[in-house]
């Protein structure tokens, strides 16, 4: 008997169908991998199979045991019962998913004693040893602790602690690792795996179909709330029947799609794969730039060159000081020690308002555009605000603004939405437009594709590379993914702790890293077995090859 | 430590505001003298000229500006607030003995409001049930009626027409009993409006469905979760109501008659009695930096992201 059985899961909220036809099961000891990008249905099966689905979600079923229990006529008495002892939730970004005003130790405890009676020495010394077991190093001390002290890898921890204090025999994880460092990553995965092989059954949810190969047994692919593919990793990763699956696969930077379209069919450039780079002399330099915040030393002593036409990637985790060093060269913030110049002529050392005439020649590309985006204006008036600052006529605007949104690969009608209206992906390409109103020589993307979908991600990678050669651009892309990284970048520079640990071409130093940080980034990015992206790729099986494996972006 | 020199830092501003306060208030009364053989022996009185500067001597008012200015501070800061004109008693004794009966007034009512407002929360966030819209209106109603008028009205159903509850006159809890219901009632519909806004937004965090998920029951998640989040607003509502409550219940304490400092603030205000007022003008200054202070204090208590972190 299986710890889970779900047989033709339907949730339907008015007006929608999100999940249709969804089934699978679970047994102890296994892992089942639910991938699918945003909308696709993931995360509402996750809530469905708690009885969380909401209050305007109907859920109906053939078939949903928990342990030969029927999951489907509980009262809600019966579903907390349910949750927590019998099933345990993790969420991703434990920031916001651990109560902000509740100690760690308050939090694990409670899910200890909502489910049996306990005296109070006996609950804090099991929620000690679920520290230690999540493997959160000084217990005594951390149990006090608030979630905003901790980590991200250490809240992560805690959170997967108060999920599994009360023993379930199954776990649903929902993006566990989406927010973390792949380094991190890796320790959660680790973990999960372990914990796998103590027994527990595991439901992973991810959009990301290399963070799920590592640890899943079953890989079921979600798209718009219906099964496109399902079975074992060595099918669905190797030798995937979907199309879709395939252009997920497509999707995903790497090594081996260098020089390629991640958007599956778009056909590769005419370009060679590994451009040489052309020395068009220097854009932007930072020499020895030094910037504290507060008393903490963010950037110290780095050096940058950023040469004309190329793409210089910028590796680094969380905190690691990739923003302030971009910040920097924007001379948006000013260094304390060093200096930061363009063409070769002074940069951070003018006034801001020498500066103001070059700053169009800059832009910055970032995360979420959402946040920077007026919520009133609308698309056409971002754009014309733009360029409005380089004195561009008005009765011009209409013309160059419609040029823009088209370059950026979206069509005039969406010059009339609001950014709230705009999917995550069209509003990145905004920003992008937005960014080449100005005409700049010098692109600035920091972080451009880390909030978005694998599919999405690829669209935009593959829109700044058009970009790139139709505008001539010089780019400079901060990412904490490698594989991205390496698909877009000519050169690579690590960065660790406020200091460049390793610098060169991008090939090289992925395939001979010298830095000890640099090969620790890789050793922990999730891998993919290597035929599926050869396959993809070339079109034909390499299954003598499927031992060997490639490093896949996290 | 670092909290230590923060509130001494604080303390400090207070002070200043306090100086800053008294001296605003110096400023106008001198722009707009009054005389207190006047407000003493009424205004068409025959005082010989003698007399008058004696008296005048007596309160040192024949002494240039600047020195009446330095002896009035010289005074606060030993806390001798001066003598009333009216009373010819100490101003201090004056207020200390009307204080009490505003001080009682007023936290019960921001006491009994918070209770309000906080099951009011708890009973109806995030959801849309005929209690919420119940709910809303009465905090709509209070938020938009003037705070006398309700008192009148709790008075005509309650005093007059079923005899519950005492009209005037300050006997024990009874006599309490309407006007803090009046003043709670107008803090209540602020109170509850914003507390619930807060908390529906809180229900909306992953923590909450983190919460839920470990099967925790709603009032559970509620009471242990969300409420929390509440707290930031209600204190910064609360006290600064509360501040404004000890300042000015004058028309509710009028209408329930009821004996306090808004009754001798209008009683010296009527009858040009400047100690007495200058005197609930630094009160007041006094009671809103003490409270901004606790309230800085409370927010950490509440939230342990405002403390400092001992990383």
């Amino acid at each position: 008997m299986s710890l889970l059985s779900v047989e033709n899961l339907n949730v339907t909220f008015p007006g929608t169908a999100a999940v249709q036809g969804l089934s699978f099961s679970v047994e102890a000891g296994q892992c089942v991998a639910i991938v699918g990008e945003s909308g696709s249905g993931k995360s509402v099966t996750a809530r469905a199979l708690v009885g969380l689905a909401g209050d305007n979600a109907a859920v109906s079923a053939q078939r949903l045991h928990l342990d030969g229990k029927d999951l489907l006529h509980l009262s809600p008495g019966q579903w907390r019962g349910i949750r927590g002892r019998h099933i345990g939730f993790v969420l991703q970004d434990a920031l916001v998913s651990l109560d902000p005003l509740k100690t760690i130790g308050s939090e694990i405890a409670e899910a200890l004693t909502e489910h049996a009676d306990m005296p109070r020495q006996d609950v804090r010394r099991k929620v000690l040893d679920l520290l230690t077991s999540v493997g959160i190093p000084n217990p005594e001390e951390r149990i006090g602790q608030f979630a905003h002290q901790l980590s991200g890898g250490l809240r992560q921890r805690a959170l997967i602690a108060s999920a599994i204090a009360a023993n379930p025999a199954l776990l649903i994880a929902d993006e566990p690792t989406t927010a973390l460092d792949v380094i991190v990553q890796a320790q959660i995965l680790a973990l999960l795996r372990e914990m796998k092989a103590k027994g527990t059954g595991i439901i992973l949810i991810s959009h990301d179909l290399a963070v799920v190969a590592s640890l899943a047994d079953h890989i079921v692919v979600l798209k718009d709330g219906a099964v496109v593919e399902a079975g074992p990793p060595s099918q669905v990763l190797s030798r995937p029947q979907a199309a879709y699956t395939r252009a997920l696969l497509a999707a995903i930077p790497s090594v081996e799609t260098k020089g390629q379209r991640l958007t599956f069919g778009s056909g590769t450039p005419d370009v060679p794969a590994a451009r040489p780079l052309q020395d068009g002399g220097t854009a932007v330099e930072a020499r020895s730039v030094t910037k504290s915040l507060g008393e903490r030393l963010v950037v110290d002593k780095v050096d940058v060159r950023l040469v004309a036409g190329e793409t210089l990637g910028l590796v680094g985790a969380s905190g690691s000081g990739k923003t302030t060093l971009a910040r920097l060269l924007l001379a948006l913030q000013q260094p304390d020690q060093g200096e930061v110049l363009l063409d070769g002529g002074p940069w951070s050392h003018l006034s801001e308002k020498q500066r103001r005439p070059h700053r169009p020649r800059l832009q910055l590309v970032s995360q979420d555009p959402l946040g920077s985006f007026d919520p009133r204006y609308r698309v056409i008036d971002i754009l014309a605000e733009a360029l409005e600052i380089i004195g561009l006529p008005k009765r011009e605007w209409t013309r160059r603004a419609t040029e823009l949104i088209r370059s950026v690969g979206l069509s005039d009608s969406h010059l009339l939405r609001r950014p709230r209206q705009l999917s995550g992906g069209q509003r990145q390409r905004v920003a992008i437009a937005r960014a080449l109103a100005m005409k700049p020589d010098i692109l600035i993307c920091d972080e451009p594709v880390s909030a978005l979908d694998v599919s999405t991600q690829a669209q935009v990678l593959d829109l700044l590379e058009d970009l790139k050669r139709q505008f001539g651009l010089t780019i400079l892309f901060i990412s904490h993914d490698l594989g991205v990284v390496h698909h877009v970048s000519d050169r690579v520079m690590v960065m660790h702790a406020g200091r460049i640990v390793e610098e060169g071409p991008v090939g090289e130093v992925f395939a001979r890293p010298r830095d000890a940080y640099t090969r620790e980034l890789l050793a922990a990015l999730p891998r993919i077995p290597l035929s599926s992206i050869a396959s993809k790729a070339k079109g034909y099986p390499h299954d003598h090859i499927l031992d060997s494996s490639v490093h896949i972006g996290a | 430590m670092h909290i230590a020199r923060e509130l001494l830092i604080r303390i400090l501003a207070g002070a200043a505001v306090l100086w800053a306060a008294a001296s605003l208030a110096f400023a106008i009364l001198q722009l707009f003298p009054s005389d207190p053989v006047q407000v003493i022996y009424g205004a068409d009185s025959s005082v010989t000229p003698e007399l008058r500067a004696a008296i005048r001597a007596d309160f040192g008012l024949d002494r240039p500006v600047w020195e009446q200015y330095q002896h009035f501070l010289a005074r606060i800061v030993q806390g001798d607030l001066g003598t009333s004109y009216q009373q010819r008693r100490s101003v201090i004794s004056i207020i200390g003995s009307e204080l009490g009966s505003t001080l009682t007034l007023a936290s019960l009512s921001v006491l009994l409001a918070i209770v309000m407002a906080c099951l009011a929360s708890l009973v109806t966030s995030g959801r849309r049930t005929w209690l919420r819209k119940a709910l809303s209106s009465i905090e709509l109603l209070s938020v938009s009626t003037p705070t006398f008028w309700i008192g009148i009205l709790l008075l005509t159903f309650f005093s007059f027409k079923w005899q519950l509850f005492p009209v005037v006159a300050d006997e024990g809890w009874r006599s309490l009993v309407l006007p803090v219901a009046t003043l709670a009632l107008a803090v209540f519909g602020s109170l509850s409006q914003v507390m619930r806004e807060e908390m529906d937004l809180a229900l909306e965090q992953p923590f909450i469905l983190t919460a839920r998920t470990r099967g925790l029951s709603e009032w559970a998640v509620r009471w242990r979760h969300a409420l929390g989040h509440t707290l930031i607003p209600c204190i910064t509502i609360s006290t600064e109501t509360f501040g404004g409550l000890l300042a000015g219940s004058i028309i509710t304490e009028q209408v329930f008659g009821r004996p306090g400092l808004g009754r001798i603030t209008l009683e010296a205000i009527n009858n040009h009695d400047i100690p007495v007022v200058m005197g609930i003008v630094l009160l007041v200054a006094f009671v809103f930096v003490t409270l901004n202070i606790v309230a800085d204090l409370l927010y950490r208590l509440a939230d342990p992201r405002l403390r400092v972190s001992a990383a």
